[in-house]
């Protein structure tokens, strides 16, 4: 009694993991509003890095390790790069709206086309910095930000349905 | 008269009962709440809501507002 008991208690479990497994393989994955929530937070992460590589160039200015014409340059670029940020925003608003319809891959899509575009005029806040000490530190920043870019797109490429 | 040997069988038989199902149950137990974390997980409910999504764009649009006033700020005191 006792043994063929034992027999069924682990058929039971074994199927009841094999059921798990099965449900687990077949629901996994994020839902949309996660995969916009990671991003955003991310997104929060960029902006904050942006800003800090901002006063980084100021301070320079600042210490005389770049000259005030310099300086304009690369908060110029920064600005740009922040500037597309306020698209990324718009297109992740739409992604949240639009979610399950085709407005909301379209909105993927182009908001994959803007950090793109932030990614590749990133490290252009490189070209007036002459110092290389600042360099150094600017460049610290600027490859922060890339990589969140990075994680941004890898968050975003392909999950958005 | 009671049949004190019997009423002694009867109780060690409900005793071995006893243990046979708490035997059971306590693995059994664990197995299945192993697998209502497995499937909490897998099914999504431990993900985002709505509402948690939207307010961690609205940060993300603050943020990046708050950059760019910052940087509009440091340009303007460098060329006016």
């Amino acid at each position: 009694m006792r043994m063929r008991l034992k027999k069924t208690q682990a058929a039971a479990v074994v199927l009841l993991m094999l059921t798990a497994s099965v449900a687990a393989s077949n629901c996994g994955g994020k839902n949309v509003n996660t995969i916009v929530a990671n991003t955003a937070d991310y997104g929060t992460a960029l902006a904050k890095s942006i800003k800090a590589t901002g006063q980084a160039v100021a301070d320079a200015e600042t210490q005389k390790l770049i000259s005030r014409e310099d300086s304009v340059k690369a908060l110029n670029v920064l600005l740009r790069i922040t500037e597309k940020g306020e698209e990324a925003g718009k297109y992740l608003q739409l992604i949240l709206n639009a979610q399950g319809t085709p407005a909301s891959v379209e909105a993927a899509g182009k908001l994959q086309t803007v950090l793109e575009f932030m990614d590749s005029e990133l490290f252009n806040v490189l070209v007036p910095i002459k110092d290389d000490k600042l360099k150094a530190n600017i460049v610290a920043l600027v490859t922060e930000v890339s990589k969140t870019i990075g994680v941004i797109q890898r968050e975003v490429l392909g999950r958005i349905k | 008269m009671p049949d004190v040997n019997k009423a002694l069988t009867d109780a060690t038989q409900a005793m071995k009962l006893i243990q046979t199902l708490v035997g059971i149950a306590f693995p059994l137990g664990g197995q299945i709440v192993g697998i209502i974390r497995v499937l909490q997980d897998s099914t999504g409910v431990d993900q985002k809501t709505r509402e948690e999504a939207q307010a961690a764009v609205d940060t993300f649009n603050a943020s990046i507002a708050d950059a760019k006033q910052d940087l509009k700020s440091k340009i303007a005191e460098r060329t006016t």
